[in-house]
């Protein structure tokens, strides 16, 4: 009794501070909500969800059909939010329907309460694809109007709730999820994002009638309750993070097994062995894993005899690449690798498969290594998912008995180095027990899967960014600069490199531009896994004032603006690749020159180094010496480092801009 | 059994199998010079039975080069309650004219998805083949099926992007003598055109064509395609019946009166809206005042929502109807202002303009879809107002730069007609900094900066005012030309003027003046970044265009430490040319302690012939000189 009458004082409490100002019960609006002109927490804000609740449950129908009934009140603040009003259902599929859709619209005109409903003639439904969208016109909607509004969506398949998005755009005062489901599934529920949801499960009974006129099979129930109030508004589109939407706090939800009575169980997501194992018994992943070599012909062309297995991986790759146009997979499962292949484009995903074949044939164990690529968020690792996988690349053991990655999908096509969007830090390694070839032998493969032994790889490092710079400059006479500027680039600056490189003509012109010189002879040439960048060139000294020539130290500046330029920051920071820029600049002086001034020497870092940078300059009568340098190791940040970094690259823009001074002789 | 073989005989011919690569003429190396596509065949056959029935019938063969076409291999037909897909087909063939891939009429992606909340409108989509090895070539067929819309025959668009060569370009339109049918070539660009009667079928047949065109490569400062290189004939019957609503188009006066008809009846006004026009302007002393308050009652009670059914789009919900929901579109929102005013006695002409694209209507070749936008003119003596209703935070009273010199048409019982809308002149188009720098030691600054925005800049900044405080300062920070920007206040002002100003205020402290071994490098306007670096020695192809013109003039005070010791100073400079003036005109105060840098730029609006390229790039690259000098201080 004690304890009931504290819980009963706890929840008084909790709402009693929003009793006077907000009403979380559909169809009351409150003198408070109708008066407020702006939201107190924000007041930037362009609007306000009141609450934004959604219960969802199971009801059995001659099968069992989700129903999520929606139920909004939205507060207009500014002009902006009237012209975003409307609302728009997206992605409904074919076995969806929305039903029960309605609306008021509250103003208060001369002190007094005007309401008015959603007419039917303004909700219009419009076929998208294999599915359709439903759009809502709110009526008499202007700055300080409330709109609410409910509807209820009905799902067939799939079973499992769609992940819900508690934040949004803009501030939600209180939002509400209830989902409810009988114990004839099981799920795997987790919130994520980075405001607090507080979660309590409660359980409970219900019964249903599987057969018309049958009895009613009574079951417990599970009832997840989610419950998070003044969520802050949330900006998807952030440079700053790979995906932003994981920052939003959602609920995310993977049905691990179903098994309703009188039927055949089906196992969905129990645990990563389970999603494996499907994957290797689908004949779209497990079915291609024994594809014959369609590459066969050319490769015996090829004498791999010499070779070390790197090289005999490389090989294999450039020739794959040769002959195949390859496009970054959306989805591990596939069609048939063979077919793409005979049209000359494919998948990644359907690429690896051949790729795997051809290592089969040289008798180097592979296996797949499925991902969520960074743009689509990280894995769950505690909700195994088969839904979340989005690509695959290829893992082999190089000669140095490490782990070695292939990745169709570049365009470099160089062992090891992978697509920045495949670099996330949570990939798995798929055992391929019984779908494993009788060659090579098992101890091949076993040594690949002891180097995982948890089946997870982090992938972020696998490749970087490598830029290596050498300028060897000459000041003439006549006060220009002649030289040769050469670039290597390798790892993920390849990579960049031949996406840039697409059209040499334009690139000339490009660089010319870029870097304000005259192109005087250009080369640009692949060394196995590397591009060699070779201009020679003219130019003009940055400025000449009577008797000094000024000049920049590093040239051709390799950092000329930081993109950390907010005032705050509240999420991570994620950075795409590990980066080196290297730039060894010499400058011959003419016979009379002296050097004037040269920029100090520098060294400065983040604290443990996750990024570092180095100029030093050496300089004597007829010579100057610049040799630049600039790490990047560590990829995530914390808010709380944002200062660091902005400060770290504010160095880094001011040590590009350095110069030298250069007197010239006095003329007699 | 017979008639089942007959039907599927017939339906096997009446599109010839696409087993093979069209003939089509050889590629020349001219053709794919600057071309990511190349159109090898554009084939238009209109075939019109009737005033409100046509069946048209279309070829393209298009070679998609490098990715960078790769859109070219997109299909989409347009199709509404008027028009039909009856059939279509395609082939992707390789450079070796190896089939690819064939796709059928089930393979297109049928969809309503759209931006606006409501249309007639849907889609047939097939999206771009992905992973094909470059040059492929797609070859589409398709036919289309016009009921009750025939104002407008299908335009021949023969060139109509950069990076693209057309080869063959042909438009076939046969239609019944009984119709009266015109065609226009837009820029001039006439295309060949035979006509040939069948005096016993009673039809009259048109052939257009273009030669072959080569790519063109866009370029910076390029004019605008729209009005220079689009190759386009539009095609009109002078009469027509659009959904049961006749009307004429030999003469814009004609269109106009048409337009009436569907405006007709459609501006009654609920009784409680009349009260509160009249409890809101009775008092008003001037028209004007009206006007303003009534331009002001609508933005408060309704917003835009855009809804294109019924007519193509043409015809305006009722005056009625807004004034129930709360919303419409631009049609729905003139004609509700116009009843509005109505109610009070002011006139006011509903107007059909033209957003985007050109700015000029043809004048001598009246036909719908120049146009695609509508707004109220309102003409008070001496004062004629034009008022964009789908946005009255547009300052009343400002020709907004969307319409600004736009031509239009104006709708009116008194004769419908074409007129210009007023433009600012380029001084009025202004972003102007003022500043005062405060440099340190250590090269970081305290700085005051404020910068104001007229016509043009006002319509990109003027949002910045309803921003979160932190967003305000994230804009003033990357507005300026500084390694680390610290925004310790920021505060802005709009002026809702018909000459409207917007303008913000800053204080900051930020990374000023490099400093390089014994030496300090102070940038002496932080304001203005360069100009994008255009390649002089690169031979230019097209005019030089400079769309808009404007007017910068920046006032910026420096004051260093007594530390610093002042070495040399930036060029002054003073250019005049025909593209525009600069000056630099620098001030080093007697103690050698502060210094003013008055930088002016005016650039004028006009199109400059090729062969002035070099000077062009000359007076960018010099106001570039000006902007990122510094001046040099010793330590």
């Amino acid at each position: 009794m004690k304890s009931f009458f504290f819980v009963l004082v706890s929840l008084f409490s909790v709402f009693y501070c929003f009793a006077d100002d907000y009403s979380f019960k559909y169809g009351k609006v409150t003198d408070y909500e109708l008066a407020m002109t702006s939201y107190a927490p924000d007041t930037s804000a362009t609007a306000v969800y009141i609450y934004r609740n959604c219960d969802m449950k199971y009801v059995l129908k001659e099968r069992f059909v989700l129903e999520a009934e929606h139920t909004v009140k939205v507060k207009v603040l500014k002009d902006d939010y009237v012209n975003k009003i409307n609302l728009t259902l997206k992605g409904i599929q074919k076995t969806e329907s929305i039903t029960s859709i309605s609306a008021t619209v509250y103003n208060l005109v001369d002190g007094k309460v005007v309401k008015t409903k959603l007419s039917d003639r303004y909700i219009v439904k419009e076929k998208a694809g294999d599915g359709f969208r439903i759009k809502l016109a709110f009526p008499n909607v202007k700055i300080g109007s409330v709109v609410e509004y409910r509807y209820t969506r009905h799902t067939e398949t799939p079973l499992r709730p769609a992940d819900y998005n508690m934040q949004s755009g803009i501030p939600v005062v209180h939002s509400c999820v209830e989902f409810t489901y009988p114990e004839y599934f099981r799920f795997n529920i987790a919130t994520a994002g980075y405001e607090k949801v507080d979660v309590s499960k409660k359980d409970g009974n219900a019964s249903y009638q599987f057969k018309k006129g049958g009895a009613f099979i009574p079951c417990s129930t599970t009832q997840y309750t989610f419950v998070a109030d003044s969520l802050p508004q949330m900006n998807l589109k952030d440079p700053m993070l790979f995906s932003p939407s994981e920052y939003r706090t959602h609920i995310v939800f993977e049905l691990q097994s179903v098994n309703i009575p009188g039927r055949i169980p089906v196992l969905y997501n129990e645990s990563w062995e389970s999603v494996e194992n499907r994957l290797l018994k689908s004949e779209y992943f497990g079915g291609w894993l024994g594809i014959k070599n369609p590459l066969a012909g050319k490769m015996a062309e090829i004498d791999f005899s010499a070779l070390s297995v790197d090289e005999k991986v490389q090989s294999c790759l450039t020739l794959l690449k040769s002959v195949m146009n390859v496009k970054s997979s959306s989805k591990v499962m596939t069609g048939d690798p063979l077919k793409a292949f005979e049209t000359g484009a494919g998948f990644s995903a359907q690429a690896n498969f051949i790729l795997m074949s051809m290592l089969r044939s040289l008798n180097i164990a592979s296996v797949p290594v499925v991902l969520r690529q960074r743009s689509s968020g990280r894995l769950p690792l505690t909700s195994p998912t088969l839904n979340r996988l989005t690509d695959f690349v290829v893992c082999y053991l190089g000669a140095d008995n490490r782990l070695r990655f292939v990745d169709t999908s570049t365009k470099s096509a160089v062992v090891n180095v992978l697509h920045s969007n495949n670099m996330t830090d949570r990939a798995r390694m798929i055992k391929l027990g019984e779908y494993q070839p009788s060659s090579p032998s098992a101890s091949e493969f076993d040594k690949i899967y002891a180097l995982a032994p948890d089946a997870w790889l982090d992938l972020s490092t696998v490749s970087s960014f490598v830029e290596k710079r050498l300028v060897d400059i000459t000041l003439t006479p006549d006060d220009k600069i002649k030289g040769v500027f050469t670039t290597l680039f390798s790892g993920n600056a390849l990579e960049a490199c031949m996406a840039r490189f697409a059209k040499s003509k334009d690139s000339i012109d490009v660089l010319e531009r870029k870097w304000n010189i005259t192109i005087t002879g250009f080369n640009l040439e692949r060394k196995a896994d590397k591009f060699v960048q070779t201009i020679e060139f003219e130019k003009n000294p940055g400025r000449v004032d009577n008797d000094i020539l000024i000049l920049d130290a590093v040239t051709f500046p390799v950092v000329t603006k930081s993109d950390f330029v907010e005032a705050s920051r509240k999420f991570p920071i994620e950075i795409s690749l590990q980066r080196t820029n290297i730039s060894a600049v010499t400058l011959h002086l003419p016979q009379g020159y002296t050097v004037e001034s040269v920029p100090e020497s520098v060294m400065f870092s983040l604290e443990d180094k996750g990024m570092y940078c180095t100029m030093r300059v050496a300089a004597d009568s007829q010579t100057v010496k610049v040799d630049y340098t600039n790490r990047i190791q560590r990829l995530i940040y914390k808010p709380e480092e944002y200062m660091n970094l902005k400060d770290y690259y504010s160095r880094l823009v001011e040590v590009n801009k350095t110069k030298i001074l250069i007197r010239k002789p006095v003329k007699k | 059994m017979r008639n089942n073989f007959i039907i599927l005989l017939l339906s096997l011919t009446a599109l010839p199998s696409l087993a093979q690569m069209p003939e089509l003429e050889p590629l020349s190396p001219e053709m794919k010079e600057n071309a990511s596509s190349i159109i090898r065949l554009d084939r238009t056959q209109v075939e019109c039975a009737s005033p409100t029935r046509a069946r048209i019938s279309y070829t393209r063969v298009v070679t998609i080069l490098d990715k960078s076409g790769l859109d070219e291999a997109d299909f989409v037909a347009y199709c509404d309650k008027f028009t039909q897909l009856k059939k279509f087909r395609a082939e992707a063939f390789s450079s070796t004219d190896k089939s690819l891939r064939k796709y059928k009429k089930s393979d297109l992606v049928r969809t309503e998805y759209s931006s606006h909340f409501a249309t007639d409108n849907y889609y047939y989509i097939l999206s771009a083949p992905q992973g094909f090895s470059y040059p492929f070539t797609m070859v589409f067929e398709w036919e289309l099926e016009q009921k009750d819309n025939l104002a407008f025959f299908p335009s021949m668009n023969a060139f109509t992007s950069y990076d693209q060569s057309v080869q063959q370009c042909s438009y076939t339109l046969t239609a019944p003598q009984s119709m009266t049918i015109d065609c226009r070539a837009v820029n001039s660009f006439e295309p060949q055109t035979t006509l040939t009667t069948d005096e016993k079928k009673q039809t009259r047949t048109i052939h257009l064509s273009y030669p072959a065109i080569k790519a063109k490569e866009k370029e910076p400062y390029s004019p605008s395609f729209f009005e220079s290189d689009l190759r386009r004939v539009l095609i009109r019957p002078q009469e027509f019946d659009f959904d049961g609503y006749p009307g004429r188009q030999r003469t814009w006066k004609e269109f106009g009166d048409w337009q009436l008809t569907l405006l007709a009846g459609r501006q009654q006004l609920p009784q409680e809206i009349k009260d509160k026009v009249h409890q809101l302007t009775d008092s008003l002393g001037s028209d004007r005042d009206k006007v303003r308050a009534l331009y002001e009652y609508m933005g408060s009670m309704t917003r835009y929502v855009s809804i294109q059914l019924g007519i193509g789009g043409w015809q305006p919900m009722p005056a009625s109807e807004v004034a129930a929901t709360g919303f419409g579109d631009c049609k729905a929102l003139s004609n509700f202002l116009h009843s509005l005013l109505a109610e009070v006695g002011i006139p006011s002409n509903y107007t059909v303009i033209r957003m985007g694209g050109s700015k000029s209507l043809l004048k001598d070749f009246a036909c719908i879809g120049q146009m695609n936008h509508v707004i109220l003119q309102v003409p008070l003596p001496g004062d004629t107002l034009w008022l964009e209703c789908t946005n009255t935070m547009v300052p009343f009273g400002y020709v907004h730069e969307g319409i600004a010199g736009h031509d239009a048409l104006v709708i009116s019982s008194q004769g419908s007609h074409i007129t210009a809308l007023p433009s600012y002149p380029d001084s009025l188009n202004t972003d102007s900094y003022r500043a005062q720098v405060e440099l340190q030691a250590d090269g970081q600054a305290r700085m005051t900066v404020s910068c104001r925005y007229g016509i043009d800049s006002y319509d990109s900044v003027y949002g910045l005012a309803r921003l979160s405080p932190l967003k305000q300062k994230n804009f003033v920070s990357r507005d300026l030309s500084s390694s680390k920007v610290q925004v310790n206040s920021v505060t802005f002002t709009d002026v809702k003027n018909p000459v409207p100003e917007f303008s913000y205020n800053a204080e900051v402290d930020m990374s000023y003046a490099n400093i390089s071994g014994n030496r300090v490098f102070v940038p002496a306007n932080v304001c203005r970044q360069a100009f994008r670096k255009l390649n002089s020695r690169r031979q230019r192809k097209s005019d030089i265009a400079v769309r808009q013109g404007y007017q910068q003039i920046d006032t910026i005070d420096i004051r260093w430490p007594e530390v610093f010791t002042f070495e040399s100073r930036p060029q002054e400079k003073a250019l005049d040319t025909e593209f525009g003036s600069f000056s630099a005109v620098i001030d080093v105060a007697e103690d050698r302690k502060s210094a003013r840098i008055i930088h002016t730029l005016k650039m004028n609006q006009g199109i400059y012939p090729v062969g002035k390229y070099k000077d062009f790039c000359e007076f960018l690259e010099a106001v570039s000189k000006s902007y990122s000098s510094t001046f040099v201080l010793k330590k």
